[in-house]
């Protein structure tokens, strides 16, 4: 084909090497950008074989601002990748090994907006309809348990952001407020937020619980109050479809959800947690 | 020496006496004469005398075409009559025959054309600058024919008046041209020819000037030759009009009847792009990144040399997206060219 031909004879050189001169790493860019847009008519063979191994070298990069455009060109690359339904035995095979390289380069290279968006797109490809998860049927649950893992170690210092994030966090409109003060942990429970409307039914029943207990970790209030909203918006704004909605809707009022979420930490300042909308029946 | 004293001399007078002849039997016999005379046509850069007598027939219309009430010194002498602006302008052009080669023609008419200028203006009776479009494009028609691409001079002079002219044709009459001799003779003069990019040959000589100076700094000094080789090149008349030459370039490629010289046009495209980046790529200039520069150039690279460079480099860039981007284009939407096997094939 001949996408697969013009990539072929693009495809960077030295293979698994970043190139030293900045003429090839320039090449290097137009390969990884124009082969976004191509993963859709790609085989997965070309896939696994011309793209993965062009990107791996470039993913887990420690900062060179040099290298910065290269390194989002080739997580975008391997999202790309991973989310397209014919690659679902690639993602099967490289999911375990990408969500380490997530957990490795975040936060000190990876943007918090980038991360989420990183962790949304592999619960989605992971989740129905996606083919893979007949077969693997718990690979969503698997992602999540890895972002539990990390929140226990998550530190709650704040994040080193960028200043372009900053910039591009205070004008879109979706992030939000003061996204760019979070902490390691704090981004990793909206990182678990995002998910939950792409996660099969049942996993989404085990995981609210085990999302609102996280979310009580947060020992900063002002922050536990940003993931607060967050957890509302997304239960309520519509991103949930119907039956993920009513399922929301259930726990919170009657099985105590509304409690988990809205009642403090010990360690929290009781007087932060303002803008609760349901009626709780906490003590 | 003496003989562009005498040359130079000779055009001032003629340009004053074009003006000034009552007879136009004599204005053909001068123009007839600035054609083909030595004296004129043996100096060295031919391009540059093609430029000359460009401005020279261009100031000689307007001042021919000036609006009555505005003061030219044809009003000097009133015992002379002038000539009537219509009879002036078909003796000039009686006087553009066959004895000179074909592409001396075009500058003429491009002299005319320009001089007259744009439609709209009252004082120009539109058939008039519907026969000066009509010569001007026979006349190119037949200097490609004449020349064929192995004049060198032919080919530069052509595309340079044609970059002058070209706004002001009308579209009818430019679909006249000779699309397919045209498209090669433009991309020849702009990209491989020495009085232009010469295929990017100039980035080889600046490597040679870029020199190590204490430890890590390098130096590529304002005042070394292959700098001063990049300034004539910005300042030549070819690559100044770059952009114009593209934009022709980009008309020619979606105007052509029969798309036969649209693959060969790609591949000379290839060619020099290859071309070019070898010789950046062997250049020490390239290997130092962006950010980097503050710490390996020292700060006449910077503020002087450099920036020329790169100024040079973004035209080219420029020109090459606006030609390709027409090619894209007509790929797309004429159904008789298609793409097999990594090239262009057009089905008759």
């Amino acid at each position: 084909m001949q996408a697969e031909a013009f990539l072929k004879d693009n495809r960077p050189r030295p293979e698994g090497q970043i190139s030293q001169h900045p003429l090839d790493r320039g090449q290097h860019l137009f390969f990884f950008n124009t082969a976004e847009y191509l993963t859709v008519i790609l085989s997965p063979s070309c896939c696994e074989f011309l793209l993965l191994p062009a990107v791996r070298p470039y993913l887990g990069i420690a900062s060179d601002s040099r290298l910065s455009a290269l390194f989002e060109a080739a997580h975008s690359v391997m999202l790309a990748v991973l989310s397209h339904p014919q690659n679902a035995d690639l993602l099967s095979q490289h999911l375990h090994a990408y969500v380490d390289i997530l957990f490795a380069v975040f936060p000190q290279n990876l943007s918090p907006r980038q991360f989420r968006f990183g962790i949304k797109t592999l619960v989605r490809a992971t989740s129905p309809p996606a083919a893979i998860f007949d077969r693997q049927p718990l690979l969503p649950s698997t992602i999540l348990e890895l972002l539990y893992q990390r929140i226990a170690t998550a530190s709650e210092a704040e994040t080193p952001c960028k200043s372009e994030e900053r910039a591009l966090s205070i004008s879109a409109s979706t992030s939000s407020q003061g996204e760019g003060s979070l902490s390691e942990r704090s981004i990793l429970v909206l990182s678990l937020i995002d998910s939950l409307p792409f996660l099969p039914l049942d996993q989404l029943e085990d995981n609210l619980p085990t999302t609102a207990t996280a979310l009580s970790s947060i020992s900063d209030s002002i922050q536990a109050e940003v993931c607060r909203q967050r957890f509302r918006d997304v239960m309520s704004n519509g991103e949930m479809d119907v039956a993920r909605s009513s399922l929301c809707l259930m726990w919170w009022g009657t099985l105590g959800g509304a409690q988990m979420v809205n009642s403090p930490l010990k360690g929290q300042n009781e007087s932060q947690s303002v803008g609760s909308v349901v009626v709780s029946g906490r003590l | 020496m003496r003989m562009l004293l005498i040359a130079e001399r000779l055009l001032q007078s003629a340009a004053t006496l074009l003006t000034l002849l009552t007879n136009p039997l004599n204005v053909a016999l001068l123009t007839t004469q600035l054609l083909s005379a030595p004296a004129i046509w043996r100096r060295p850069s031919g391009l540059t005398t093609s430029l000359r007598l460009l401005s020279l027939f261009n100031t000689a219309s307007r001042q021919v075409f000036a609006a009555p009430h505005s003061s030219s010194f044809r009003d000097v002498a009133p015992e002379r009559k002038a000539l009537v602006n219509k009879d002036w302008l078909l003796a000039v052009i009686k006087g553009v025959d066959g004895k000179s080669p074909r592409w001396r023609h075009v500058c003429v008419l491009a002299g005319l054309r320009t001089g007259i200028g744009a439609r709209n203006t009252l004082t120009v009776a539109e058939s008039l600058h519907e026969l000066l479009d009509n010569a001007f494009v026979v006349a190119v028609n037949n200097a490609m024919l004449e020349s064929g691409l192995e004049d060198d001079l032919a080919c530069n002079v052509v595309t340079l008046m044609l970059s002058h002219v070209f706004d002001f044709i009308d579209y009818r009459t430019k679909r006249k041209l000779q699309h397919d001799l045209l498209l090669p003779i433009l991309f020849q003069s702009c990209f491989f020819s020495k009085n232009c990019l010469h295929s990017g040959y100039f980035l080889s000589v600046i490597d040679a000037g870029v020199v190590q100076r204490n430890g890590l700094t390098f130096e590529w000094s304002a005042q070394s030759s292959s700098f001063k080789q990049l300034q004539q090149l910005s300042r030549a008349p070819l690559f100044g009009n770059l952009g114009s030459i593209s934009r022709v370039m980009a008309y020619t490629v979606e105007a052509m009847r029969t798309p036969g010289a649209l693959a060969k046009t790609v591949s000379d495209l290839a060619v020099f792009s290859r071309c070019f980046h070898v010789q950046w790529r062997q250049n020490k200039l390239s290997e130092i990144d962006i950010s980097e520069e503050h710490t390996f150039l020292s700060h006449e690279t910077l503020t002087t040399s450099l920036p020329l460079l790169w100024q040079t480099l973004r035209s080219v860039m420029f020109a090459l997206i606006v030609i390709l981007s027409s090619v894209l284009s007509r790929a797309i939407s004429d159904g008789r060219v298609t793409i097999e096997n990594g090239g262009f094939l057009i089905t008759p």
